[in-house]
């Protein structure tokens, strides 16, 4: 197995649902070119400009399924404490919703 | 496609956006309440939908129409909304039941409890008495509470498919699953809402039904005459009683009776003005003042199954509910 670093998709504020096609688009070259098994979805310049909306969720979901089809998983990377919220209330947190922290340390054993 | 004549109301001028905007305001504030679960955050959610719209109304462009332009920005305002925490409930869904005896009364925060709301103000009229049936179906109470309870497979498939617009084949890759499973998931979630599924299934107000407005005068009669025997046999035998902003709630017949005649002595020889809340039967309920005026004391929302009382929901912010069901602030004596 030859180790190829995750693919890294940041998403930036405002994310309309306009550009969503073409996210996925670009993660799919991307894929194919690098033979990637993982894709990391940074959601960090969201949360920092306060948005978690539908147009987020859109994006989130249609990203994943595109690594699907790709054979890739992904992770979200820095969800705000809204768009968690968000996963949540839309039902998709389980779908989505393999989060990770950068630079913290990962949640000590909650039940 | 352009110039076509239905298209006209999709692409029509900024200067009457205000006027075709308004004509879908009744049902934008039914959705809204649906998702919120408080009429008064429904309307600030149409009103801030109708600002986003006449904002962005340079993108819009005609490409859906005006209608569901309106729907896609009402529901991102009501998530948003949701999202800064205040998901509503009833007291049955928080609490164990609580037993007359030994209640002790809670205070909670209003802004936990759903919300009553007049059918005015959610339910667009409409000539179609088959379609005027199923929005009142879907304001009840506990249609607003199912819908914050759908498991969360049916929450994402309904999301995606309705809200999102998704293709079932595309929520089935998505979930992992079948298109047969997304449509049933589907089917699953608008039961749900639509009715029972652990919801009581509680009748919406009929005036053409007989049987059902001699229940309603048989009720007042009884609580007007503070006939306990008689309400005892106008409600079922697990019916349950709540009082929000009070958390406790208590079920069955004994119970609801000595609430009556102990902590509720004061109702005696009150009133009841008929209304209609959630599309069902509802009272503002009056108690008797020493110089024989009368003044608020709860909005009574009443569930009705099979025949019989099963839900008395009392709400007792008169403050809040009175003036927006349009009942007086005061009864003078005799009324």
């Amino acid at each position: 197995m030859t180790a190829v670093e995750p693919l890294v998709v940041r998403l930036a504020a405002p994310l309309t649902r306009a550009q969503v096609p073409q996210l996925c688009e670009h993660l799919r070259g991307q894929l194919e070119l690098t033979g990637a098994a993982e894709v990391i979805v940074d959601t960090h310049a969201l949360h920092q400009a306060g948005q978690a909306d539908f147009a987020v969720i859109d994006a989130l979901a249609r990203l994943r399924l595109t690594a699907r089809r790709a054979g890739a998983g992904t992770r979200i990377r820095d969800p705000g404490p809204a768009l968690l919220r968000l996963l949540q209330l839309t039902g998709l947190a389980e779908t989505l919703g393999v989060v990770e922290h950068r630079g913290r340390e990962p949640d000590p054993d909650r039940t | 496609m352009a110039g076509s004549s239905d298209l006209s109301g999709a692409a029509g001028t900024r200067g009457d956006l205000d006027l075709r905007m308004e004509k879908h305001r009744t049902e934008l504030t039914g959705y809204c309440y649906r998702m919120l679960g408080s009429g008064f955050e429904a309307e600030d959610a149409v009103q801030d939908t109708f600002v986003r719209a006449w904002r962005a109304y340079d993108k819009f462009e005609g490409r859906s129409s005006l209608r569901s332009w309106l729907y896609r920005i009402a529901t991102n305002v009501c998530l948003d909304m949701l999202n800064a925490g205040n998901k509503r409930a009833r007291p049955m869904d928080l609490t164990d039941q609580a037993h007359q005896a030994t209640a002790v009364l809670n205070e909670r925060s209003e802004i936990t409890w759903l919300e009553p709301v007049p059918d005015g103000r959610v339910l667009p009229s409409s000539a179609d008495p088959a379609e005027t049936a199923v929005a009142r179906e879907t304001v009840r109470l506990a249609f607003v509470a199912a819908l914050q309870h759908l498991p969360a497979k049916q929450r994402a498939v309904l999301i995606l498919r309705e809200v999102l617009a998704w293709k079932a084949s595309e929520v089935a890759e998505l979930l992992d699953t079948s298109v047969a499973s997304v449509n049933s998931a589907l089917q699953r979630a608008r039961a749900t809402l639509a009715d029972t599924g652990g919801v009581r299934e509680t009748e919406t107000i009929d005036p053409l039904d007989d049987d059902q407005q001699k229940l309603l005068d048989r009720y007042v009669a009884a609580f007007e005459g503070y006939d306990m025997e008689t309400l005892t046999s106008l409600l079922h035998e697990d019916a349950i009683m709540s009082m929000p902003p009070f958390d406790l709630w208590l079920v069955g017949h004994e119970d609801i009776v000595n609430w009556h005649l102990v902590q509720g002595a004061k109702c005696r020889d009150g009133k009841l003005i008929a209304t209609v809340a959630n599309g069902t039967p509802a009272f503002g309920q009056y108690h008797l003042n020493e110089d024989g005026s009368y003044s608020p004391w709860a909005l009574q929302v009443i569930e009705i199954t099979d025949g019989k009382i099963s839900g008395l929901n009392a709400f007792l912010d008169t403050k809040r509910w009175f003036p927006l069901f349009g009942l007086p602030e005061k009864l003078e004596a005799g009324a």
